[in-house]
């Protein structure tokens, strides 16, 4: 123990030694190692006479411990989608006591993002994993001996932000065999990008009333599948307010859209009660989600529009043409024109004229082919019933109303 | 200096005043052991496990880096009459890694290892290592043990067998085998 401890200058270097020992990787005892253990026995007589020392040994053969260790050179990459000819690199070593050789085998956890190309050892290629592994089979890796496996790929349209693991497997051929495979996690870079339209032009006329709907088209133009939160907003006045996009109440909804995916998405509006000739603008934003700067707006014009009818009515003599100049005679029959006018900028529907007759006057008759009559109690009520009852914008009818002088 | 080097000092001097005479005067069956005198012979525990466990080897004759073998040392006294100071020491050869607390004896003895390529003995090795700027002495770990050495106590009669053992593993590295 003190000549130990006195020596300690020296042990403290097998100790620093020792210590780099243990911190680094190195190859096994080799196979074929012959470990001759020789020992040696001395003793004395009864009188303290020294003999010869004997000796005697025992030699033990190292056998084959097989090793493999794969290590991925590239085990993140981020190709581009679509991409070609990339590549992942695996390094093979025989961690193993003797010469050996692999077969490789290898798995795509996602399919449909990558597609193997072909393979090279080294510098060499091979088209496919068979001749890959005929190749291995003929090529001998010393102990600690490394094998360099490249794997040519390429990558789909339409994958970024996919991921798929690409694992790669040696086997030992020699037996006992030993295996080991290790991973490259593939994730396309991703592209975001996105259009929504119209962009205008639409010019909607639209009157005073609840639940229109427009349909926006969005269109996921990234390489990957996103999210977009869609805003549907009517900043220019009062006239628009938002009541659901795609079908979600409120003004905002989110949805997701595959890689180069278009779909159409209403957006349900009301137009406030404003006077004709009212503009707002409909939008709808599309906002990435997995990049919140990449947006794009669609929109559409909208005015406001009514109709307005205006009234006007002639009396002629019962010729139907001879304007009243000054004085009619009890008895006397007069027709009235009376005309409707849709001054306004859209149509109108269920038009309807009463006309309550002075006492002076007995109604008699009414002509007039796009309407419906009925007189009751002094009131002559009539109803425009041709184009389905719609008078259209700037349109005119009517009728004519003869009555005789009390 | 250990007793036992005092010893085999004075059993060199003594060979050396009278070793003409010794070497003649000796009888042949009680100056030169036979060649059995020391039997050294390995199994490997680990392949033997194995085979007990039903999943037999087919190198069980051979041994993988890993296994543990156990070596057996049998000391037999050839001699005519009875022997003292028998002291087995055997240097662990490259690729094998002395196992901790394995060495034994079928007799009382005194077990000491060096790590120091037999210059020196001791039954627990210690080394000076430096932890946080403080020099502090531990047990040499056992893949530095470069000798075992059994000093069997008091004496072997004619014909008396000693065995002594111990038990390494094949190294897993390169580095481990002293």
């Amino acid at each position: 123990m003190y000549s130990l401890l006195n020596r300690a200058g020296t042990l403290l270097v097998v100790a620093a030694a020792l210590m780099l020992v243990t911190g680094t990787a190195v190859a096994q005892t080799p196979e074929g190692t012959v470990i001759t253990n020789i020992a040696t026995v001395t003793y004395t007589d009864a009188n303290s006479n020294a003999y010869a020392p004997v000796s005697g040994s025992v030699a033990v053969t190292v056998g084959f411990t097989a090793g493999v260790s794969v290590a991925a050179n590239t085990p993140t990459p981020t190709p581009a989608s679509p991409s070609s000819a990339n590549t992942l690199t695996f390094t093979v070593t025989n961690a193993g006591n003797g010469t050996d050789s692999v077969t490789i085998s290898q798995n795509i956890s996602v399919g449909g993002v990558i597609t193997v190309t072909g393979y090279a050892i080294g510098a060499t290629p091979y088209a496919t994993l068979a001749a890959l592994n005929l190749a291995l089979s003929g090529t001998a890796v010393a102990q600690a001996g490394t094998v360099q496996i490249t794997v040519n790929y390429d990558v789909l349209t339409g994958q970024g932000g996919v991921n798929t693991v690409y694992t790669l497997t040696a086997n030992s051929r020699r037996t006992p065999a030993a295996t080991s495979n290790a991973q490259s996690s593939i994730t396309p870079a991703q592209t975001y990008a996105v259009a929504t339209t119209p962009d205008g032009a639409q010019n909607l006329q639209r009157l005073p009333g609840s639940n229109y709907s427009f349909t926006f088209t969005v269109q996921n133009n990234g390489n990957g599948s996103d999210q977009f939160d869609l805003l549907a907003t009517s900043p220019g006045s009062a006239v628009v307010s938002i009541v659901s996009v795609n079908g979600v109440a409120g003004d905002s909804t989110r949805v997701t859209l595959a890689a180069t995916a278009t779909q159409t998405y209403a957006v349900v509006y009301n137009v406030a009660v404003v006077a004709a000739g009212s503009t707002d603008t409909l939008y709808l934003r599309a906002r990435s989600v997995g990049q919140p700067a990449t947006l794009n707006d669609g929109f559409a014009d909208l005015t406001v529009v009514k109709p307005n009818l205006t009234v006007t009515k002639q009396a002629f003599r019962d010729d139907g043409v001879t304007a009243v100049v000054g004085t009619v005679l009890p008895g006397e029959f007069l027709r009235y024109r009376v005309t409707i006018t849709n001054s306004g900028s859209t149509s109108a529907t269920t038009v309807q004229v009463v006309d309550a007759l002075p006492v002076e006057l007995t109604y008699a008759s009414s002509t007039g082919s796009d309407w419906s009559f009925s007189f009751a109690t002094g009131t002559l009520t009539a109803n425009y019933t041709a184009n389905s009852g719609i008078l259209a914008a700037s349109a005119s009818s009517s009728f004519v109303l003869r009555v005789s002088v009390n | 200096m250990t007793r036992s080097r005092k010893m085999s000092r004075a059993g060199l001097i003594v060979l050396g005043l009278f070793s003409l005479s010794l070497l003649w005067a000796m009888p042949a069956s009680a100056q030169t052991p036979e060649s059995k005198a020391l039997v050294i012979s390995a199994s490997n525990l680990t392949a033997d496990s194995a085979q007990v466990a039903g999943a037999q080897r087919q190198d069980a004759s051979i041994a993988r880096p890993g296994d543990l073998l156990a070596y057996a040392l049998a000391f037999t006294n050839t001699t005519k009459g009875s022997v003292s100071n028998v002291q087995f020491v055997n240097p662990l050869p490259s690729g094998l890694v002395y196992k901790a607390s394995s060495a034994r004896a079928d007799k009382p003895v005194r077990i000491e290892y060096s790590i120091d390529g037999g210059k020196s003995y001791s039954a627990r090795p210690m080394i000076i290592v430096t932890e946080a700027g403080r020099r502090v002495e531990k047990p040499a770990p056992v893949q530095s043990y470069s000798h075992i050495r059994w000093t069997v106590a008091g004496p072997l009669a004619a014909g008396a067998q000693v065995t002594a053992g111990f038990e390494a593993e094949v190294s897993k590295s390169a580095h481990e085998a002293q």
